[in-house]
């Protein structure tokens, strides 16, 4: 018996479990966004230095596994106004593609400029007791916008491991709270504790390079001219990263191809 | 708590600190239903819920404020009973223990709001988990004590024998369980349920690699098992050994035996069914009833088998 587990043992015979609680975080997801941390106050990153751009498809490989119908029971409304949703875990076009897989530049940009943040909120809305868009991406401390489109009551419950949970009911249809993320962190789930089938996910970048496939299963990145470790990043099916160099007024392409593991 | 005069019967009383433990035996089930769902968020506020009183009850809401309901509906109960024993419970210091029982219960509606309103902090929910059991053997010990059977003494079922006697064998077996119902809460409350998923061994083997913390805490409820265990069986063998013309003592020493191989079963197929809601559910109240049963037993122990020669009441 090793001493890692002889230490473990003794620790469960002793019943000393009290005092090691933490980790059990049922949401927590691997690291992937960009380099996390306090923003950056440096020069301001101007827009208009984005003269290059990076372009690809996210392909998917082999038949995609068949999404299961969500059971809506427990709420009559969303039983009505959601019937026939599937999960959305796995979505492929007809032309091969994966939809809502985050992409993003790990590396390679300045990280000495201060990117600010858009003016403009992203918005998540609920709508069919289901969160749109499943999968989005948004700056530190940009404003985020939870509208309830729903005549039913939902929370939005916000997972991240940095920053500070969110949990907000919205009990009235047309309700809109706004908040947001002040820390950079890779992915993580957006959740509703009344209707558990209701998930999205969501990383904050210091940084403005980012997108997700979206519903094309392509995505266009605007970038300075330079050399970038760009990230895929899919809810079921984890990261892959891949390395570009563009320079001015090109656009280079990298495609990501994602597949279902064998069983 | 010494010998007095035997205390006049209340039965009203008695019926009453009954119903209030059965009760709280179904908020306790109630309770672990919130957890076994997941909805301990599903209602953001607190006190109210959703800014009302009565939010539609679809998907979580139904079970946490489902819970809030019952959990009002047993401090309701519990304040009544308070009262009553205050107008006409002779003994002071019954009427102590139910003051003693609505200060837990008052306590734990406000454990509860601070776990909703800070996100579930692990030692909150466990402290909350932990004062239900708690306010759970102060009601049962009430129903006890305000039993006209009670009340009139118990018979003397003899000395002392033994070491550790039959009382304190009892009482460390509360203990136990009470240990063991903390170790359960930690490990639902970190999300350890699964944290080894097979069963009766754990990753294939006896000893299981101690890698991540849920690990740990998940063994370490399955070790109390076999001392909780262990000690029952004990308890039982003391019990029907020396005590088998006492049924005061037998019948709760073997319904203990029997709602501890229930438990077992409970566990095992916990795990099984990946933590199936209802199997998960019945596991945690019937934890709490093994734990009253226990704290029953051992304080109706104390009374039969008084230290040194015997005595007539109890009251």
């Amino acid at each position: 018996m090793n001493s890692k587990r002889a230490l473990g043992l003794a620790f469960a015979l002793t019943l000393a479990a009290a005092g090691c609680g933490g980790g059990g975080d049922e949401f927590s997801l691997p690291d992937g966004a960009g380099s996390g941390g306090a923003a950056p106050t440096g020069p301001a990153y101007d827009p208009a230095t984005a003269t290059a751009g990076i372009s690809g498809s996210i392909l998917f490989e082999g038949d995609a596994p068949e999404m299961s119908l969500i059971q809506m029971s427990a709420d009559p409304y969303c039983l009505d106004a959601g019937a026939g949703t599937r999960t959305e875990e796995v979505l492929v076009t007809d032309d091969g593609k994966l939809r809502n897989t985050m992409i993003f530049i790990r590396s390679g940009h300045d990280t000495g400029l201060f990117y600010a943040p858009p003016a403009e909120p992203v918005v998540l809305d609920q709508q069919g007791c289901r969160y749109i868009p499943h999968v989005f991406t948004m700056m530190m401390n940009q404003d985020i916008t939870f509208r309830n489109s729903d005549d039913t009551l939902h929370n939005i419950h916000a997972f991240p491991m940095e920053n500070m949970q969110i949990n907000v009911g919205q009990a009235v249809q047309g309700m809109e709270n706004t908040d947001s993320f002040t820390i950079a962190e890779g992915p993580f789930a957006i959740r509703c504790d009344v209707h558990r089938w209701m998930n999205s996910f969501t990383a904050v970048f210091d940084h403005p390079f980012h997108t997700t496939s979206g519903d094309t299963g392509d995505y266009t990145i605007s970038v300075p001219p330079g050399t970038y470790e760009v990230v895929a990043w899919h809810e079921r099916y984890g990261e892959m990263t891949g390395s570009v160099t563009v320079a001015a007024g090109e656009t280079a392409e990298l495609s990501f191809t994602y597949s279902e593991p064998a069983a | 708590m010494g010998p007095t005069a035997p205390a006049p019967d209340n039965v009203g009383l008695h019926r009453f600190a009954v119903f209030t433990a059965l009760a709280t035996t179904f908020l306790i089930f109630a309770g672990g239903l919130v957890t076994s769902t997941g909805s301990g968020l599903a209602v953001p506020d607190w006190p109210l819920s959703y800014g009302m009183f009565f939010p539609p009850m679809v998907g979580g809401v139904f079970y946490e404020h489902g819970h809030r309901l019952v959990a009002a509906f047993v401090g309701i109960l519990t304040c009544v009973l308070a009262v009553w024993a205050a107008l006409k419970e002779e003994r002071p210091w019954v009427r102590w223990l139910s003051i003693g029982a609505l200060l837990a219960v008052i306590s734990q509606a406000i454990l509860g709001g601070i776990t909703v309103r800070y996100l579930l902090p692990t030692p909150v929910s466990v402290s909350h988990a932990m004062l239900a059991q708690t306010f759970y053997c102060v009601i049962v010990s009430l129903a006890l004590f305000t039993s006209p059977d009670w009340k009139r003494g118990l018979p003397v079922a003899g000395p002392r024998a033994g070491a550790p006697s039959l009382p304190w064998l009892c009482a460390v077996m509360s203990g136990a369980v009470y240990l063991q119902l903390l170790l359960g809460a930690l490990m639902r409350h970190t999300g350890s349920g699964l944290a080894i998923p097979d069963f009766p061994l754990a990753f294939g083997r006896f000893i299981p690699d101690f890698d991540a913390s849920g690990v740990s805490i998940h063994y370490a409820h399955r070790v109390g098992a076999v001392a909780v265990t262990g000690i029952v069986v004990w308890t039982l063998v003391r019990v029907l050994s020396g005590y088998r013309r006492h049924p005061r003592l037998v019948r709760p020493a073997v319904l203990i035996a029997a709602l501890l191989s229930v438990q077992l079963t409970l566990g095992a197929f916990t795990v099984w069914s990946a933590k199936a809601v209802m199997i998960t559910t019945f596991h945690v109240a019937n934890g709490a009833v093994i734990l009253g049963a226990s704290v029953f037993l051992t304080i109706r122990s104390f009374a039969m088998l008084p230290p040194g020669s015997a005595r007539r009441g109890t009251a």
